[in-house]
């Protein structure tokens, strides 16, 4: 978002943040992005002793860090002049189109499943649900950067009670015919999978709801009257899925 | 501003000048990379990067090239935003059914000599998604393509040699 205003400083401040904390992922999952960890039954690996006191300390200095290049960025009027009162989803669009993720929360839809409806381990933590009403690029953006510093905190807390023995359960393969509803909160909001299975165990139907179902009808809405410069802006403030929607 | 002049002169450079994480380096592939483009491209390969239906996994190693770490554009290569002033069409994801006509347009909007390289484990076959009534699965059942890059998605480094593979590819065939 920042490339796309050109704001070069903040924009190469935060990638190498990124690239840092990419780098701590890949040595203690074997992943940039951590994919492949979760396994039926449970998680692939399990985290060495060495890496909890490392993402400790990288989460607490990204947590520094990016505090204070809040404080430049918010401090910056040719910023402000791009982000705010651009890209306005108003609450009552976000209501009916059911909005989920930063995108609904930057406009005054109050939804977590971590918080609505915990499952393990948000069961035994606090999750803070960033809010807010005005619903421009401003608005998401900072819904984001409230849910990293939340995040952070959950991190924290995570790493310090990290359960001890066995990380993966027995496979049960479902019994024929068997259905489930799953919701997780993912990064862009709440995630819905359906699964069936048929009389041969095997899947019969398969349907995964991403919140880019909801997110990708707020942007048509939310460019309206934006000038043509401020499309890529809030394009990326609300970083819908492609995959998520077409396939 | 003076904070911001403070925090740039404090962090200083980070470009990575030497291997850190992967072989072969970095900088080696970086300077293949460069000797190429300076051969075959006048110093400067544009690239245009083509979302087909991914789930920005791909994007985000994509971004990552630009990041001060890899800093790609020190090599002569820089992201374009329209297939008309591209030399590479970099295409990502499994190229979903409302994306085909979208990635065809591109395709024959690209002057030519144009090099196509799919990206990713769904450009490369259709990934987990195949090919279904919503997916055409592999970019290279839509447009030509010269090069794969594989990986879920690919590291920034594999996605140099990716491209250093394309160009060198295109090099000896003529």
């Amino acid at each position: 978002m920042l490339n796309d205003i050109a704001f070069a400083f903040g924009f190469y401040q935060f990638a190498r943040l990124r690239e840092e904390w990419q780098r701590v992922s890949r040595e203690a999952f074997g992943h940039r992005f951590m994919m492949d960890c979760i396994v039926p039954g449970g998680v692939a690996a399990d985290l060495d002793q060495r890496f909890i006191a490392a993402m400790r300390d990288e989460a607490r200095a990204l947590r520094k860090l990016i505090g204070k290049l809040m404080a430049i960025i918010n401090d910056l009027p040719s910023v402000a002049d791009r982000v705010r009162g651009a890209g306005v989803l108003k609450p009552g669009q976000a209501r009916a189109l059911g909005c989920l993720g930063y995108v609904g929360r930057a406009s005054g839809m109050d939804v977590d499943v971590r918080r609505d409806a915990p499952y393990p381990p948000y069961d035994h933590l606090t999750v803070k649900v960033p809010l807010h009403h005005y619903g421009d690029i401003n608005a998401r953006a900072r819904t984001r950067l409230e849910e990293i510093a939340a995040s952070f905190e959950l991190i924290e807390a995570l790493l310090a009670g990290l359960p001890t023995g066995s990380i993966r359960g027995a496979w049960t393969p479902p019994a024929a015919g068997a259905e489930g509803l799953g919701l997780v909160e993912g990064w862009r909001g709440e995630i819905l999978s359906y699964v069936r299975f048929d009389a041969e165990g095997r899947i019969a139907r398969f349907f995964p709801r991403d919140p880019s179902w909801t997110t990708w009808p707020a942007l048509e809405l939310l460019i309206h009257d934006n000038i043509v410069p401020d499309f890529p802006v809030c394009n990326k403030s609300v970083n819908g899925s492609y995959s998520g929607q077409d396939l | 501003m003076l904070r911001i002049l403070g925090k740039i002169q404090r962090l200083g450079i980070i470009t990575e000048p030497l291997p850190r994480l992967d072989t072969p380096a970095l900088t080696e592939i970086g300077e293949q990379l460069k000797a190429h483009i300076g051969e075959r491209f006048g110093g400067s390969l544009a690239i245009r990067e083509v979302d087909a239906g991914s789930c920005n996994g791909c994007e985000l190693e994509i971004h990552a090239l630009a990041n001060p770490y890899y800093s790609i554009e020190r090599y002569g290569v820089h992201f374009v935003a329209s297939p008309r002033h591209a030399d590479m069409l970099l295409v990502t994801g499994p190229v979903s059914r409302h994306m085909e006509e979208a990635l065809r347009r591109t395709y024959a909007a690209t002057p030519e000599p144009r090099l196509v390289i799919a990206v990713g484990a769904c450009g490369a076959d259709g990934g987990e998604f195949g090919a279904s009534y919503a997916s055409c699965g592999a970019v290279a059942n839509v447009i030509p393509v010269d090069g794969v890059i594989r990986g879920c998605p690919p590291t920034p480094l594999d996605l140099m040699r990716g491209i250093l593979e394309a160009i060198g590819k295109r090099s000896t065939a003529r």
